[in-house]
């Protein structure tokens, strides 16, 4: 059974002038561990933030476990945990405040917050520190109460944006560790990263998405089995993908800057982002 | 020298945008024709009201004359409220956090840095004194009828007054910043100390200003000047530095001379005590890292399943453990009370003088009790938007952590509900006490004092107008919020000055409670005069421009909000 569904998304921000996720579509099975690749840039952070329902997006089906982000977006959220990249936390609390502010947003019975929260602490090793001020937590501290605060209720379905960046090698390996262990319990695991390595040894399936479409969708058991470097074959496929992207935007470069001759900066601005808008339906319109 | 000066350079930058990056030069140019005609307005006020007060002060009875006094009075009170703004500017300017990073890995000495920074602050204090002290000085000569050379030392006041309150901050910043930084995410019981310390000056202050106005008002204010003129003259003796720049403008020649001697000598000897001390502290300062400066522990047990009361629990941690901007929030809302029941005694004290008088038949007493509670209003709603224009930011607030909000599984609506209750609760219990206090005040007897209060019926009407219009400024305030939120500006930092939309509420309401007001106040008159609308009338009208005030904001906010909310992209 699929724990996430995404089928043709489409996503461009209000005032932007390209497209940041176009006709994405993927699966994540249960007890599957799923990486998301990318460049800088890429959609990798739009697409999670549109799978969280931290951004709205123009098209598409976003399901998780069976509920419609849009439609149900109650029982969506509370079937997934969401680490996002920049470790925002509120850092006015101390770290159990927070905990314990998270599990009552997530209805949690006292008993099973007790064990849960006693578990996670120790396994992410924030004994020593989980009642002070978070403002006083090291980068690497914030990474882990956010981690923490991801898992405390027990969510069918883990969500990381670029989970690794700022960890220590022993942190690395806890959240690695706890990675497989939740999907062996048969709960799933998507991340994005730009460590090809770790994704390499992690990671059930991979997606590769460059200028905000599926450019592959790579089987890592597959690959480990034959022996295919991931390294190499990123870099072959987002080449592939540079060359065509790159044309493309500066063809659009080119249109507003004749654009902005002719009317004038800002309304040439306007002007793509409402090109950009109308292709995007358009796009959205032959699909259905 | 040319390292302070690009420093100097880069501070101006830093510093002052004129125009803003997301603002065309059409909204820039409008935005400051705004701020000037608001400034204007408010500095005509005052400057009428000084030009007044120097009168009384320099045409009294034949043998006093305080004209020397009352200028070195308007110097010290000048001096005074630019070192209270001088302090929080130096403590922004001279933070060593902000710039100490960047700063450190160039071949810049701490001694460089420092000066460049001074003369940013005094450049920014000269203006200050530019714009508030020559209007004043203009105001006193054309009162005392000065000769035409006192208008051309203005500028040597502009120049040399400013470098008594610089001397003054500067020995002040070090102790405070050190106050500061130990308040700094403490405890809530830190900051409520905090804040109970300054409300303890607030109610001192009013006091003072209530015996001034009682005495005034007991025998006019040429009687008290009368009475008093020897302390006065006493006590502006000893006001040096401010006395001898009032004396250039008064007496010989000679003397002066003598006077500017005494200012230019002080001048440097005060700018060299404060740049070599605060050289030598800044230094201390500049080297020591003051990232993780204070934080406390806490156990945070789990309460239980209810996430209302934790979302609740959330924000007001996060606001009580705040020393910015929320902090000022909780300090208009503490003083609101006080203000409200202290203004309406002040009020009433200033009316006795003309309590038996009459005005075209009309008896001013009559009058006085009429408008009691117009001014309460008046008062009430010039200060609830001041307090509630903190809901303007409510989504911003939030910076990196507005995704929190989009992922809990607590509807927008919900969310919505919860945040601007804690911007409504504690304005409507401060404006219930500030109205009780005041209907206590009703029902005491002072002997001869003309008070008058506010009657129970009185109180109750107050009590809804505020809670109307305080419920549709903080929907109003959080609708444009929602519409163009600063999240990703404020990013993991904290809000400390009042945002764009903050500003627009706190407007609206000055315009709100200046219209009502002297609205108020005419229609006291006219029902004295029997000539229109009732003041019956007129409470009603302003209850019912209340209520549709509060209800079309609240049913905006509330019905629109949530599908705004969810658009949000930072």
């Amino acid at each position: 059974m699929a724990i996430l569904k995404v089928q043709n998304l489409y996503k461009v921000y209000q005032n932007a002038k390209y497209i940041s996720a176009r006709n994405i579509s993927f699966e994540v099975k249960e007890g599957e561990i799923f990486g998301f690749l990318g460049i800088n840039g890429a959609g990798k952070s739009t697409t999670i933030k549109c799978i969280t329902g931290i951004i709205p997006f123009n098209s598409g089906v976003i399901e998780i476990c069976g509920h419609d982000i849009k439609k149900n977006p109650f029982d969506a959220k509370a079937n997934f945990g969401f680490v996002p990249d920049n470790h925002a936390v509120y850092d006015k609390l101390t770290g159990s405040e927070y905990i314990s502010y998270i599990a009552s947003l997530y209805k949690m019975e006292k008993e099973d917050y007790k064990e849960r929260f006693d578990y996670l602490v120790k396994r992410f090793n924030l004994v020593n520190a989980i009642n002070n001020q978070i403002m006083s937590y090291s980068h690497g501290m914030k990474q882990r109460i956010s981690i923490i605060s991801a898992l405390i209720y027990k969510p069918k379905l883990w969500i990381l944006d670029e989970p690794m960046v700022g960890l220590d090698p022993q942190s690395i390996l806890d959240v690695k560790n706890y990675m497989r262990e939740y999907a062996a319990n048969g709960d799933s695991v998507i991340f994005s990263s730009h460590n090809l390595d770790t994704v390499e040894k992690l990671c059930d399936r991979a997606l590769i998405i460059h200028g905000g479409t599926v450019i592959a969708l790579i089987d890592l058991k597959e690959y480990r089995q034959k022996g295919i470097d991931l390294e190499k074959e990123f870099m072959r496929l987002t080449k592939e993908a540079s060359d065509k992207f790159d044309k493309i935007r500066a063809d659009l470069l080119k249109e507003e800057e004749d654009l902005a001759k002719a009317i004038g900066k800002r309304k040439a601005g306007k002007a793509m982002q409402r090109k950009i808008q109308k292709e995007v339906l358009q796009e959205i319109a032959e699909l259905e | 020298m040319k390292t302070i000066s690009t420093l100097i350079k880069l501070q101006f930058r830093a510093g002052v945008r004129l125009i803003s990056r997301d603002k065309t030069l059409g909204k820039t140019i409008g935005k400051w024709i705004l701020i000037s005609l608001v400034a204007l307005v408010l500095m005509a006020g005052f400057i009428a009201i000084y030009y007044m007060l120097a009168t009384q002060f320099t045409v009294i009875e034949a043998g006093i004359d305080l004209t020397v006094e009352f200028l070195t009075f308007s110097i010290v009170g000048f001096m005074a409220i630019q070192t209270i703004f001088l302090i929080p500017m130096l403590i922004k300017v001279l933070d060593i956090n902000n710039d100490r990073e960047i700063l450190l890995k160039f071949p810049i000495s701490s001694k460089q840095i420092f000066i460049s920074k001074i003369i940013v602050v005094y450049c920014f204090e000269l203006l200050f004194a530019l714009a508030i002290l020559a209007p004043i000085l203009i105001a006193y000569g054309i009162a005392i009828n000065a000769a035409w050379w006192f208008y051309l030392i203005i500028p040597l006041f502009i120049l040399f007054v400013p470098v008594f309150p610089f001397f003054l901050a500067i020995m002040a910043f070090f102790p405070v910043l050190k106050v500061t930084l130990w308040i700094k995410n403490k405890s809530s019981l830190t900051t409520l100390s905090y804040l109970l310390l300054l409300i303890a000056a607030v109610v001192l202050y009013m006091l003072m200003v209530q015996s001034f106005v009682k005495d005034v008002a007991y025998g006019g204010l040429g009687a008290m000047l009368h009475d008093n003129a020897d302390t006065i003259i006493r006590v502006a003796t000893f006001l040096y530095p401010a006395k001898a720049f009032a004396r250039l403008t008064y007496g010989t020649v000679v003397a002066g001379f003598i006077n500017f001697g005494i200012i230019m000598a002080l001048t440097i000897v005060l700018l060299a005590i404060a740049i070599f001390i605060a050289n030598i502290k800044y230094k201390g300062l500049y080297m020591k890292e003051h990232g993780m400066i204070s934080s406390f522990k806490s156990k945070g047990d789990y309460k239980g399943n209810n996430a209302t009361r934790a979302a609740i629990v959330k924000d007001c941690r996060n606001i009580f453990r705040s020393s910015n901007y929320t902090f000022q929030f909780l300090l208009v809302v503490t003083i609101i009370p006080l203000l409200i029941f202290f203004s309406n005694r002040i009020a009433n004290y200033a009316m006795y003088q003309s309590l038996h008088s009459t005005l075209g038949g009309i008896a001013m007493g009559s009058l006085a009790h009429g408008i009691s509670f117009e001014i309460s209003v008046f008062i009430t709603i010039v200060l609830v938007p001041l307090a509630a224009s903190f809901a303007a930011s409510n989504i911003s607030r939030e910076g990196y952590n507005i995704y929190h909000t989009k992922l809990i599984p607590v509807a927008y609506r919900k969310q919505l509900f919860i945040k601007t209750a804690i911007v409504f609760i504690p304005i409507f219990v401060a404006i219930l006490i500030g109205s009780l206090l005041s209907m206590i005040n009703h029902s005491i007897s002072y002997g001869e004092d003309p008070l008058s209060g506010l009657a129970g019926s009185e109180v109750v009407m107050l009590l809804f107008i505020a809670a109307f219009l305080t419920i549709g400024y903080i929907s109003l305030g959080t609708y444009f919020d929602i519409r163009k939120p600063l999240c990703s500006q404020i990013g993991a930092g904290e809000l400390t000055k009042p945002t764009g939309h903050a500003n627009f509420i706190i407007l609206l309401g000055v315009a709100i409670g200046i219209g009502f007001g002297s609205l108020g106040m005419l229609s006291a008159f006219a029902q004295e005069i029997e000539f229109g609308l009732s003041t019956d009338a007129f409470r009603w009208i302003l209850l019912a421009f209340s209520f549709v005030f509060g209800a079309v904001f609240t049913i905006t906010l509330f019905v629109d909000g949530p599908r705004r909310y969810n658009q949000i992209e930072q």
